[in-house]
């Protein structure tokens, strides 16, 4: 009973007629939430939160930096997983994802890339070091940009699907790997240098402003994903007669 | 509230100029972000609409025609 | 199979230069480098350096042979009349190694020693170079297989690609870095092996994907 409701939703959401319908709601709950979140994350961690005790008032770069890090990397995956289920269910929307959550992505990670950088020069002292998270972020900003370029050059829509599918989800397959090798690299290469996870563990008037804005940073995505490929796919199916009685309810709204 | 005075949280102990200028440019890639996605979104619903009163105008002019002859 | 071989042989031995460029390129490019920066010679950048030149050349070979074997209707042909297209990319990934990365555990050590590294080392570099650069040529052919029809497509290869080189990279110096040092090199071993055998698992399906839609662009 269950699975015959889910197998009706997946079958939904991969129509790009019934994913718009049912997306019109998502858009403005995501819209929404993110907005208080991101406002209520923001205050708390500036304002209310304590300061650390070694790194003073830096460490609240923390609350914008951590959730960007985390989006950039879920966003990459994002596409991977959609590049996958692409491939294997032949769903034609899930290109539409990838076309969505890319441009949002590679801003996210050059914002984290740049917001690491303005933490690390009051907090350690220099713009920029070469360690394990800095690598990892910087390499997941060329995968990003990777598939931008491939995009780019193919100008067959159908093929384009396929291959950045297919790359997308073999750099998804990197990342752990990366990660990995790049932690290893950077033990060898740094003496123990204090990061988040070396510290004594958060207490929870530091965390729970963090855990506010990653939320918020997430519902952010999802609004500004799902918008993209609401407009994507008004601009594929731009001759079928929903879209058409769409845009007359609309201009008779 | 941590700051006793919003000259303090402005400064942050010395550390404002990292903190604003981070938090800034969070800002500023979150809202345009936002406009850029929901204003694609805007002109597409536009340029639709457009082009659907240029086709009922098309048909009515064609109607017109037909009348005449 | 064999047939198979036989006929990627002959494709080979007739582009005799696809073997002689890129080891001129690296001895070239070493020779830069090291006037560029004479302070690197027996450093411990050595072993840094002469991995990177070693990822760049193989970068170059690989975009050089998949774009003359797509060009020429080879690769086409290739995938077309294979009773399994599966085994014809692994052979001619194979092949693209056996002309680059099997090179590389000769010529290696030979750098090695150019680039000032001690000569109990050498065994160690031919090691790397062993385990690695099948990972080089089999990740590297899925990079390949995408950009083989874009008119520029050297560079998106390299971006493509080099994510997917940074783990043997990272591996590889660090072997020869170990060696130098006198500690053991068996986790950097392992590691390379590990690599290596992932990138057999996923490379060539994920080059025949790529291939297929490439074929499809022309």
């Amino acid at each position: 009973m269950l699975s015959a409701s889910f197998k009706r939703l997946w079958h939904k959401l991969g129509s790009p007629r019934w994913f718009f319908a049912l997306t019109e709601s998502w858009v403005k709950v995501a819209g929404w939430s993110a907005l208080v979140l991101l406002v209520w994350g923001t205050i708390w961690g500036l304002g209310f939160a304590p300061a650390d005790y070694q790194q003073g008032n830096s460490f609240r770069i923390m609350y914008v930096h951590v959730p960007a890090a985390m989006l950039a990397q879920s966003l990459y995956i994002g596409m991977g997983v959609a590049g996958f289920i692409g491939l294997v269910w032949r769903m034609k929307l899930t290109d539409v994802a990838i076309s969505a959550c890319l441009p949002l992505g590679m801003v996210i990670t050059a914002l984290a890339l740049f917001s690491g950088s303005v933490w690390g020069r009051p907090t350690w002292g220099s713009w920029w070091e070469w360690d394990g998270r800095t690598v990892s972020t910087l390499v997941l900003f060329f995968l990003y940009v990777g598939i931008y370029a491939l995009r780019e050059a193919i100008a067959d829509q159908e093929l384009r699907a396929r291959a950045s599918a297919l790359i997308a989800m073999v750099g998804t397959i990197n990342i752990p790997i990366i990660k990995y090798s790049v932690e290893w690299w950077n033990t060898l290469h740094q003496p123990a240098s204090f990061g988040l996870t070396q510290k004594p563990a958060m207490p929870s008037e530091m965390w729970l402003p963090l855990l506010v804005m990653v939320l918020g940073f997430y519902a952010f995505a999802g609004f500004v994903v799902l918008v993209r490929m609401r407009t994507e796919i008004l601009n594929r199916e731009m001759g079928a007669r929903w879209v058409r009685d769409w845009v007359q309810a609309r201009s008779e709204r | 509230m941590y700051f006793d005075s919003f000259g303090d949280l402005l400064q942050m102990g010395k550390h404002g100029f990292y903190v604003w200028t981070a938090y800034g440019a969070t800002g500023l890639v979150l809202l345009i972000s936002w406009l850029s996605a929901r204003g694609a979104f805007v002109k597409t619903a536009q340029r639709l609409q457009q082009q659907a009163e240029l086709a009922q105008r098309g048909d009515q002019s064609a109607q017109h025609r037909g009348d005449h002859t | 199979m064999s047939s198979l071989l036989r006929r990627e042989w002959q494709v080979a031995l007739r582009a005799k230069g696809a073997i002689i460029n890129p080891v001129a390129f690296l001895l070239l490019s070493t020779t830069l480098f090291v006037i560029a920066a004479p302070d690197t010679v027996s450093s411990d950048a050595a072993a840094g350096i002469l991995w990177t030149l070693v990822l760049l050349t193989q970068l170059l070979a690989l975009d050089a042979m998949y774009r003359r074997d797509f060009d020429s209707g080879v690769l086409e042909q290739t995938l077309v009349s294979a009773q399994v297209p599966f085994v014809a990319v692994l052979t001619r990934i194979f092949m693209q190694w056996l002309s680059t990365g099997f090179i590389m555990v000769a010529v290696g050590p030979a750098l090695g020693i150019l680039l000032g590294l001690p000569a109990e080392a050498t065994p160690a570099i031919a090691l790397a170079m062993l385990l690695g650069t099948p990972a080089l040529s089999l990740l590297g052919s899925i990079g390949a297989s995408v950009t083989v029809g874009f008119s520029r497509g050297g560079v998106i290869l390299a971006l493509l690609v080099m994510p997917l080189f940074l783990p043997t990279l990272i591996f590889g110096a660090g072997l020869v870095a170990a060696a130098e040092a006198g500690s053991s090199v068996m986790p950097q071993v392992y590691a390379l092996s590990l690599i290596s055998l992932v990138a057999l698992a996923i490379a060539p399906f994920a080059t025949l994907a790529g291939l297929k839609i490439s074929l499809e662009m022309q």
